[in-house]
């Protein structure tokens, strides 16, 4: 039985890739925008987070993205995590800990199911699917709760829809997804639904005639995510769970082969169960450069 | 394997099936009226931005024969410039463009201009 899953797993693995989809053009989520087949895309995310309570953390998400064919993208990402910090008291004395160390890797596949091209503008709707494996480590540091180690320890399904409308002078892209979070040791993350909306406004240059090679945007996003409690042991976690809206003004420089932007992360509305730690603010840069294989679809 | 490895085998296998299902047959080819040496003025619908040109570029001028191509963002055209005496389809110029996930509109050639003598 061990043998024939095995099997179909590299059957499916392999079919995959075969007839493969997706890409990514707002900041905080994955969109429809095109891309090539054979364009890989790196992306790398230095992100930081200050939170009440002394909760503070530095991450860097590393972004692959892979154009198998037209239309079927995949994409790999794994997140470092710099430092997750938090006031704990131990021995009566109280002191910052910290927790170092790899996080989780999602992989995802994206498919576009729906492409309307005129000159100048593109309307695409594609769906995500991924799984969130547990390479991430999850004891980096007792002192920390689980929630505040690098990785989950934890498998987790991750699925989206997501749209995007671009124009030459600007575009807008939204997604909704949920992801599944499975139980590892006894405890188990809170499920999440998420929605992000997303618009780009091109600021410089305003004339387009000719070759362009250089544009710069500014972005406002959204993101909402409503997620139930941490359970342990089938119990709920206090003061985990609940929902958080960020509004991410931001600025996009960009060329034929990289770009370079800023979000700041900015609390509108916060809802936290138990006096839960709340979000202060965030902000993240991103860097991103494509290179091309022939190795295709 | 534990129950969630499984389940992640099983999604990529249904997504294996969808992208199976939506796989359309492979398009005819075209008459086309290439120059040998000229260029090609080509409509590319859906590019919106200088990041949108990297893969279009990439599979145009990996077609045997372009000598350079040049993208005018404004009106969505592909100025495909071939190399003396090479012929090229108007099929593989669309056949690139979808590679590039862009949808090739017209397609007009512009002949070479012909080669000076010393006679």
């Amino acid at each position: 039985m061990r043998i024939l899953r095995t099997a179909l797993i590299l059957c499916g693995a392999a079919a995959a890739l075969l007839f493969a989809t997706p890409a990514r053009a707002q900041l905080t989520f994955p969109g429809a925008a095109p891309i090539s087949a054979g364009n890989v895309i790196v992306r790398t995310q230095p992100e930081f987070v200050d939170m009440t309570n002394g909760v503070r953390s530095a991450l860097d998400k590393n972004v692959l993205i892979y154009g198998a064919s037209p239309n079927l993208a995949f994409i790999v990402q794994n997140t470092s995590i710099i430092a997750n910090s938090a006031n704990v008291v131990s021995g009566g004395q109280a002191h910052q800990a910290t927790a170092v160390g790899l996080g989780d890797t999602l992989l995802e596949g994206r498919y576009t199911i729906f492409q309307q091209d005129g000159i100048g503008s593109t309307f695409r709707i594609a769906p995500y699917i991924g799984v969130s494996a547990p390479t991430g480590m999850d004891d980096a540091n007792s002192e920390l709760s689980r929630a505040g180690q690098p990785g989950t320890g934890a498998w987790a399904s991750r699925d989206a829809l997501t749209t995007s409308y671009q124009t030459l002078f600007w575009n807008a892209g939204a997604e909704v997804g949920y992801q599944a979070n499975e139980n590892a040791d006894g405890y188990r993350f809170g499920n999440t639904f998420y929605a992000d909306a997303g618009f780009h406004y091109l600021l410089w240059p305003r004339d387009l005639e000719g070759e362009v090679p250089a544009e710069l945007y500014a972005s406002l996003e959204a993101n909402y995510t409503s997620q139930t409690a941490n359970r342990a042991s089938g119990a709920k976690v206090a003061g985990t769970g609940g929902q958080l809206l960020l509004l991410d003004p931001g600025l996009i420089y960009t060329r034929r082969k990289y770009s370079i932007s800023f979000t700041a992360l900015l609390p509108a509305y916060e809802r936290v169960r138990d006096n839960g730690t709340r979000y202060n603010f965030g902000g993240i840069l991103f860097f991103r450069y494509s290179m091309f294989t022939p190795l295709h679809w | 394997m534990n129950r969630s490895g499984w389940n992640a085998a099983t999604r990529w296998l249904a997504a294996a099936a969808v992208a199976v299902m939506l796989a359309g047959p492979a398009r005819a080819a075209t008459p086309d009226a290439a120059q040998p040496g000229g260029t090609a003025l080509m409509t590319v619908m859906g590019v919106v931005a200088p990041y949108s040109t990297f893969g279009l570029l990439k599979h145009l001028t990996g077609i045997k024969g372009v000598k350079e191509v040049h993208f005018d963002l404004r009106h969505g055209l592909a100025r495909v410039q071939l190399q003396p005496g090479a012929v090229v389809t108007d099929e593989q110029l669309r056949a690139a463009v979808r590679s590039a996930s862009y949808t090739p509109g017209d397609i007009k050639w512009v002949a070479a201009p012909p080669v000076a003598t010393n006679q």
